[in-house]
């Protein structure tokens, strides 16, 4: 039975379920239960997708739960020591892509995506007992359960055509099939926050606490980014996903980078550029092919440094608002630089990852020959350093402001650890991965 | 193709029949015991549309556990035959979460009102 | 090794530059400048014992494999914008002696004298591009931390602009590795492995052609996508507008020299009425605008646009006349627009202010300040025996060899130069000049300035008078007609 649902070989899938139980078991403790639960979810976490990685390629399954796991990992470092709830979340969370990273079978996919989903809404609504932040974790999870519905139907459209649930078969051009995988694309789209299925994004990441709005950007959307590739090469190279995609993708970078001009508020601007770079990844999956595949893995690993680092930053000044940037290079010089890093790398400048990331992407695009797509990349990278210099500018080029900020509480002691990781992860994935990764042995 | 002429066929079908009975049909007159909503032929104890006290809501989801619980178990109750060891370490894995997630709630205090 | 060293020695130099205690910082900043000059004159030793046009190869593994590629050469032309490089940088450090902040003011100089080295010997496009755009971010920060009172705007304008020639650039550059590989199999981005592709004759290769042009337009800046660089000379500080118009400027010509002009050789020779027209109406319309200008230093910017027009006009061309004066126009115009805004930025930093009509008679109050303005205004506006002259000379001379009507309108350009140039020397040095004027603050340059300028004077003068060897020395780098 197990061997239909999911991939061979699912030991460390369990050890990802192990963890999440183990995790719950510190509740039955007398004592408070200290800093016991985030221990074990974290040493669980990383045990687990260190048995799951296979080094010669991370494929389109279990090689992808490192990068999961370590998008949650400042989650997990910076949670207050209290309570084995959240820590169980984030592990079941993680464990839900787990199980997508290796399901084969439609069930197991949707399982997948509901045990990832369902613990994220708890996540938000837990952030705190404003009314905002349960109006942003209702809208999360009414929108979610609304994707997980499309998913269900299009799942009973597939069986309807083809009979079958298994993930392996080649998907017939018939269209009631290919409306059904339509559908089923609607819930990787969410959680990509795709346009037009993005109106969530603002408010839940508004809401969210920076460590966890990082989870939600880095490992949901890669999450979301394989759930995609796994429905795009169900689908075959030739179906019209082929230019729904990058349609989808081209607009989805274009509102994003279009709606982040204007904001005030930081979280919304990292929001958005998340979005943004969602919409690459979606354009990219679009190319087809095994070179999508590759170049998604390492767009991943690249955008998790920076987009990371970007929101430690957040935390680690106290920063909510684009104004409260001004002066931070005078306040905290070393700080500053670090955020200028990310931002670079965000907006794709050289020698940071986030130009190798991009160029992968020009690359792709023309390689499927679709210069349009590289032209609505060109466009987007000029309007997102629009945002990108205007935190820049704030943070090194305007005067501190007469009187400083409110103290904030000094944020925990790991955080500017964490923040130097990502940005120098960020910075070395620019100037080591170009040089060693093959790019044409993808572009086949 | 074929596809939308079912849609069609449907929804005119549904429009059609909709339309007759609405057109054809006796007048349902909507007062007495025939226009109180229907709960287990009991009389009602609150106005429709009422909420219930927040807790009853975790009750219910902690009863659709073992209401699915029982789903699963029951195929295997009813099979016949001798279970094999592998569907044996399945079930008692099976069960084994579900009695730990029961454990759980109830040293959590879920489970009081 | 030897140009792996070239690009990383000014990087580290910066950081550690960037690390030192203020005072000490300027000391440390001429003379590791001065030690990487001497590094990149010594380069000519090892560089004329070598063969070929491209010499100095780092070349891991045989040519055209793969395209990611770390393959770094230079010609004589590369050499001769690294020497410029080079050149400009310590005079900066000398001329600019008391800015503000000097370790990270100089630090960021090294980090985009690294880029620029980068870019001129770069011949794998990945790198090319990688080290073109890493340039923006260190004039990003000097053009906004130390500028004038715009500073913050023109940076964002200076970023913006010159990136959406990047993004055209980028798109180009992709494009043609992955056309190129459909057409003959072959993946490479070095630019010897793509010299005249069969991309050129493609419809797309048009567009691929229209968007490096389009890309390379930005930086020179060619009409009418200049208006990033009245502001961002302006409001930058005088080391940075010294960089900014004697080298930055240039890789938008370099990248046409190196990148287009070889690997299309069709559509450039087809596409010469519009470069050509182009380059004329910036001779003239930079001139124009200069005439307009009540501010020094805009007016000095608007000369730049003028004096590239040249440049732009001469390539296109594809004579020889045309491709070395554009060459020899690029040091040329390095040499005495770089000294103008040195020259401007001394002046600044005693007045503050670089209203022209707010000067008067320094003649008098700074001779040696007038002797020096002189020789280089002359140089920029072209008298013949200074450098100016002579690429102007040729490229003209190119041009009427192809286009008369176009060579004539372009010679306009020298006419209207020095209908600018001689007013505003008349005025700001012999002008009436009122009690309390700010001229009065103005002081004579001590011995650093002189120094700087003495020295750029003095290529004024030997590359006016005897521009043979340079140009023998350019030659074989632009021998594309």
């Amino acid at each position: 039975m197990t061997s239909l649902l999911v991939a061979p070989n699912p030991l460390p899938l369990l050890a990802f379920g192990v963890t999440v139980l183990a995790v719950l078991a510190t509740g039955f403790a007398r004592r408070r239960p200290g800093a016991t639960a985030r221990t074990i979810a974290a040493t669980g976490l990383v045990v687990a997708a260190a048995r799951s990685c296979d080094p010669g390629a991370m494929g389109l399954g279990a090689g992808w739960t490192p990068l999961f796991v370590a998008g949650a990992l400042p989650f997990l470092a910076l949670l207050p020591s209290a309570g084995e709830v959240a820590p169980a979340l984030i592990a079941s969370s993680v464990l839900g892509m787990a199980v997508l990273a290796w399901a084969r079978h439609l069930f197991a996919l949707f399982l997948g995506l509901e045990l990832m989903s369902l613990p994220l809404y708890l996540l938000l609504a837990r952030q705190s007992r404003e009314r905002r932040t349960l109006e942003a974790a209702l809208k999360y999870f009414f929108s979610g359960s609304l994707a997980a519905g499309l998913f269900l139907m299009g799942m009973a459209l597939l069986y309807v055509s083809t009979g079958s649930f298994s993930l392996d078969q080649a998907v017939p051009a018939r269209p009631a099939a290919q409306l059904a995988l339509v559908l089923m694309g609607c819930a990787p789209l969410f959680k990509l926050a795709a346009f037009p299925l993005h109106f969530w994004l603002p408010d839940a990441y508004d809401a969210a606490s920076p460590e966890l709005a990082s989870f939600m950007s880095t490992s949901v959307k890669a999450a979301g980014a394989l759930m995609l590739l796994k429905l795009s090469v169900a689908l075959g190279p030739d179906s019209y996903l082929t230019w729904i995609l990058p349609a989808v993708g081209a607009a989805t970078m274009t509102v994003a980078n279009l709606l982040a001009l204007r904001q005030d508020s930081l979280h919304r601007v990292l929001a958005y550029s998340s979005m943004a770079h969602a919409g690459t990844l979606i354009l990219l999956a679009g190319t087809g092919g095994e070179g999508a595949l590759s170049a998604t893995a390492v767009y991943l690993w690249i955008y998790l440094f920076m987009n990371a680092g970007a929101w430690l930053v957040l935390r680690a000044g106290g920063l909510r608002r684009v104004s409260d940037l001004r002066g931070l290079s005078a306040r905290r010089p070393i700080l500053a630089l670090l955020w200028a890093v990310v931002i670079l790398s965000l907006a794709g400048i050289p020698p940071t990852g986030g130009f190798f990331a991009k160029l992968l992407v020009f690359l792709a695009a023309l390689q499927a020959d679709k210069p349009w797509a590289a032209a609505a990349l060109a466009l987007n990278g000029l309007l997102a350093l629009g945002y990108y210099a205007r935190l820049v500018r704030e943070a090194f080029l305007e005067a501190a402001p007469k009187e400083a900020p409110a103290a904030e509480t000094e944020p925990p002691r790991l955080v500017p650890i964490l923040v130097c990781v990502c940005a120098l992860g960020a910075l070395w994935l620019g100037l080591w991965a170009p040089a060693a990764v093959g790019v044409e042995a993808w572009l086949k | 193709m074929g596809l939308a002429i079912d849609l069609l066929v449907v929804l005119a079908l549904v429009a059609a029949l909709s339309l007759a009975s609405r057109l054809l049909g006796p007048r349902p007159r909507m007062e007495g015991d025939k226009g109180m909503p229907y709960e287990t032929g009991m009389p009602p104890l609150a106005q429709p549309g009422a909420h219930p006290w927040a807790s009853y809501y975790r009750f219910a989801v902690l009863f659709v556990i073992f209401d699915v619980d029982l789903a699963f178990l029951a195929p295997w109750l009813v099979q016949g035959g001798r279970p094999d060891a592998g569907m044996l370490v399945a079930l008692t894995a099976f069960l084994g979460l579900v009695g730990f997630t029961l454990a759980y709630v109830w040293r959590k205090g879920a489970l009081e009102c | 090794m030897a140009l792996t060293l070239l690009w990383t020695v000014p990087m580290a130099a910066g950081l550690a530059v960037w690390l030192l205690a203020p005072r000490r910082a300027r000391r440390a900043a001429l003379g590791l400048s001065l030690a990487i000059l001497a590094y990149a004159v010594w380069l000519a030793l090892p560089f004329s014992r070598g063969e070929g046009n491209l010499r100095l190869a780092e070349l891991p593994g045989p040519l055209s494999e793969g395209l990611i590629h770390y393959f770094f050469a230079v010609d004589s032309l590369s050499l001769s914008l690294i020497w410029l490089t080079a050149l400009l940088h310590p005079l900066c450090v000398l001329a600019a002696w008391s800015e503000d902040r000097p370790s990270a003011y100089w630090a960021s100089f090294f980090f985009l004298e690294g880029g620029l080295f980068g870019v001129f010997t770069a011949q794998n496009l990945f790198y090319f591009y990688a080290f073109w755009d890493f340039v923006l971010i260190p004039m990003f920060f000097i053009i906004g931390l130390w500028g004038s009172e715009n500073r913050r705007a023109a940076a964002v304008k200076f970023l913006l602009y010159t990136f959406l020639g990047s993004m055209a650039l980028l798109a180009g550059l992709v494009a043609l590795p992955v056309l190129h590989h459909r057409m003959t199999g072959i993946w490479t981005w070095d630019v010897p492995g793509l010299i005249a592709t069969p991309v050129g004759a493609t419809p797309a290769g048009r567009w691929i052609f229209a968007a490096l042009a389009l890309g390379f337009a930005v930086k020179i800046p060619l009409w009418p996508l200049h208006n990033w660089l009245p502001d961002a000379h302006t409001e930058a500080p005088a080391g940075g507008s010294v960089m900014l118009a004697g080298v930055m400027l240039k890789m938008g010509v370099y990248g046409f020299l190196r990148v287009i002009l070889p690997l299309f050789p069709e559509i450039s020779r087809a596409a010469f009425p519009i470069f050509g027209a182009l380059g004329v109406i910036n001779i003239l319309y930079g001139a124009l605008c200069a005439m307009a200008q009540t501010d020094l230093k805009r007016l000095i910017a608007f000369t730049s646009i003028s004096h590239l027009g040249f440049c732009v006009a001469g390539l296109f061309t594809l004579t020889p006349e045309g491709l070395t004066g554009s060459a020899l126009q690029l040091i040329n115009h390095g040499i005495s627009t770089g000294g103008l805004f040195l020259l401007v930025g001394m002046l600044y930093s005693r007045a503050h202010t670089r209203r022209l009509d707010a000067f008067g008679e320094l003649a008098g109050r700074a001779p040696r300040l007038a002797v020096f303005f002189a020789v280089i205004l002359l140089s920029s506006i072209g008298l013949p025996g200074l450098n100016g002259f002579v690429g102007e000379l040729l490229t003209l001379a190119g041009l009427a060899r192809v286009r008369l009507g176009l060579a004539a309108l372009g010679a306009c350009g020298t006419v209207l130069a020095a209908a600018y140039g001689i007013p505003t020397y008349q005025r700001v040095f012999f002008g009436p000049c009122a009690a309390g004027s700010v001229s009065e603050r103005v002081s004579d340059l001590d011995w650093r300035e002189s120094l700087a300028l003495a020295v750029l004077c003095a290529f004024a003068l030997g590359l006016g008078l005897f521009p043979g060897p340079l140009l023998r020395f350019l030659t074989p780098a632009v021998a594309l007609w």
